[in-house]
């Protein structure tokens, strides 16, 4: 399912994972051709040159954890940045998914110039248009009501014919805006009809929330919390008060598997091995929830999918082909424990099929298995680096099913 | 006892074949499940006819409100076979397709009758919840309470299962109205996945209903016969335009 359209998404979102290649920092390797030995002498240093040189890296990103080690976040601007354009990492802590909280309050309080929409104020627009529409309709219902009683007067016609026109135009500038997008998107919480038509209607909204901004606060008269956000010397924000947060599954990742991050708790920094007891727990088991949740994650992860929380749609996580802004979840993901079905008594999985099969997802189930106690506990006397980890992931097994429903009546020919 | 009306227990069903009963139960707020197939289309699952099939909770409130009585099929069916006489007839119709028709037993036996062998017969709930269930179980009591409860404030109540609870709630004949309520039955201290609070209520407000939890409060149930009294919370998922 494709979202919007005309965004260079892939000049922002270039990179799937926050990995530097080598071709990213010494570019592209130079032509080569048979017929001519001069471009094999370029090739050949251009190649010594890569070689004798480390790798390249990146800074690492700074991932701090709190107290009690269970949530991490990661604050400076650049980092979030990162994470999310590369990977789709995290959600910012004031915002949906992607962390637009500074841009959104630029924009509110027009200290930036810039024409950047966030999905946030897409989606105002939208529930603002569709209560408009609701509103229209229940008017229209009354009057309809009302004609069923007695005879309407010339006014109360001439209202309902006019109210009947406003929602059939509503309900035109929809379908023409859907059917030219190329594929329709349904599901709930997202964006829907043409992106430079969304785009138009959103910049207008903002402009009339400007306009009244303008005539009736001053820059003097505004909120006194707006007040202390805007440093007045600069006229920009003080200081963005989002940071960047990340699950477990995901801080592991990037730090066992991507060696992306460090992760900071009191300002002492944590070794892989502190970070894996911190995202255990107290049980050390080896069917900690953890642990089966990073299987899966590490597993999708792997075979190229972006994979998020799925807490909105009640599954252990939903799976994207490229990311959020370009396409939908394709699939929600429920994490089961291999001979033992936890919560999923019949009615809360019927529950659950329903929400998913109604935001137009596919239901997989997975199902991990695990390695025994004795397997476990002998990986994890041993010295805890990076190699016995992978060893121990390696005795997990994950089987992915994927759950349709599937009414007899309909299937019958 | 000739206005009670006879629920057979057949295995592990309480069901109800005389026309006439159902028509009363349903005049009583309990729908039941039409569950027999059509003679002339058995294989067809959309529109099934008698006989109907009641929940245990259904035939709990019946028998409790001395409505109905829960009759041991066996003994019931040979005891009404006893005082009537049963002609079978093969018919043939078109197509090669044969019938055995038989008369219709039940209205060969009058009233008293009826009353003598229900009486004959009669098992009780309890007795029957440990046929169905083992050993008598809290959920089991906890779930007749509820049906009780929002039985005896008008609701119409179906099974759940569809929409992920208990039961579903009917402001009335569940063929004029949409159900208005999910009921989800808790028992105390029961515990409850947060990724189930996101779906039921996710689920409830997409199809424009109220999703109900139903739990007996802790304070007020001192005695092992009295009822247990219930305590309900309704969630909605806000933010939905």
């Amino acid at each position: 399912m494709l979202k919007r359209r005309g965004k260079n998404f892939n000049q922002i979102y270039r990179n799937p994972l926050p990995v530097t290649l080598s071709v990213d920092k010494y570019g592209q390797i130079p032509p080569t051709s048979l017929a001519n030995p001069v471009s094999w002498i370029s090739l050949a240093c251009r190649l010594l040159y890569i070689y004798s040189h480390l790798p390249p890296r990146e800074e690492l990103t700074k991932v701090i954890s709190d107290e009690d080690g269970l949530t991490f976040s990661v604050a400076d601007d650049q980092g979030s940045m990162r994470l999310w354009r590369q990977g789709f990492f995290g959600k910012g802590t004031l915002s949906r998914s992607e962390p637009s909280w500074k841009a959104r309050v630029e924009q509110r309080l027009g200290l930036t110039n810039a024409e950047n929409i966030a999905s946030e104020d897409v989606t105002a627009v939208r529930r603002g248009e569709r209560k408009a529409f609701k509103g229209l309709r229940q008017e229209a219902q009354k009057l309809e009501q009302l004609g069923r009683l007695r005879v309407l007067n010339e006014d109360e016609q001439a209202r309902y014919k006019s109210l009947v026109d406003q929602m059939d135009a509503m309900r035109l500038g929809k379908e023409t805006a859907e059917s030219e997008s190329a594929l329709k998107d349904e599901s709930v919480a997202t964006d829907k009809g043409e992106p430079e038509d969304i785009g138009r209607k959103v910049q207008e909204s903002l402009k009339i929330s400007l306009v009244e901004e303008d005539d009736n606060f001053p820059v003097s008269e505004l909120r006194e919390e707006d007040r202390t956000l805007i440093d007045p010397e600069t006229n920009t924000l003080r200081a963005n008060l989002e940071a960047l947060q990340l699950q477990k599954t995901e801080v592991f990742f990037l730090l066992f598997a991507l060696d992306a991050v460090k992760v900071f708790k009191n300002d002492s920094s944590l070794l892989l091995q502190e970070l894996f007891y911190a995202c255990l727990g107290s049980s050390h088991s080896p069917d900690n929830k953890f642990l089966l949740d990073y299987v899966v994650y590490h597993h999708f992860r792997s075979l190229g999918y972006c994979a998020r929380s799925g807490l909105k749609f009640g599954c252990d996580m939903i799976l994207y082909k490229r990311g959020p802004p370009m396409l939908h979840a394709e699939y929600a993901v429920l994490v089961v424990r291999d001979g033992d079905c936890g919560w999923t008594d019949w009615p809360d999985f019927m529950a659950l099929a329903r929400v998913v099969g109604g935001v137009r997802k596919t239901l997989v189930l997975v199902f991990v298995e695990c390695p025994t106690q004795e397997e476990f506990d002998e990986i994890l006397l041993s010295e805890l680096d990076r190699c016995a980890l992978s060893r121990l992931f390696l005795r997990y097994k994950v089987t992915e099913v994927v759950y349709k429903r599937w009414s007899p009546s309909r299937t019958r020919d | 006892m000739g206005d009670l009306i006879p629920l057979v227990v057949n295995g592990g069903s309480i069901l109800v074949f005389e026309l006439s009963h159902v028509k009363r139960l349903r005049d009583l707020g309990i729908v039941g499940i039409l569950s027999g197939t059509l003679p002339k289309a058995p294989q067809q699952n959309v529109f099934l006819g008698l006989p109907l099939r009641l929940s245990i909770y259904e035939a709990a409130w019946l028998v409790n409100q001395s409505l109905g009585v829960l009759v041991d099929g066996l003994r019931y069916n040979e005891q009404v076979l006893n005082i009537s006489s049963l002609k079978e007839e093969t018919v043939e119709l078109q197509g090669g397709v044969e019938y055995v028709v038989t008369e219709d037993t039940y209205s060969q036996v009058d009233d008293e009758q009826l009353a003598k062998i229900c009486r004959d017969a009669e098992i009780s709930v309890d007795a029957l919840m440990v046929r169905l269930f083992g050993s008598v179980k809290t959920r089991q009591h906890l779930l007749s309470a509820a049906f009780n409860y929002f039985r005896d404030r008008d609701y119409y109540l179906m099974p759940g299962l569809r929409f992920g609870g208990d039961f579903v709630a009917y402001p009335g004949d569940p063929l004029k109205f949409h159900s208005h309520l999910i009921l989800k039955v808790l028992e105390q201290k029961e515990s409850f996945d947060l990724l189930q609070l996101v779906t039921s209520g996710r689920l409830a407000t997409a199809v424009k209903k109220a999703w109900v939890l139903v739990g007996e409060s802790s304070t007020q149930r001192n005695k092992q016969n009295q009822k247990p009294s219930l305590h309900c919370f309704s969630i909605e998922w806000a933010g939905f335009g």
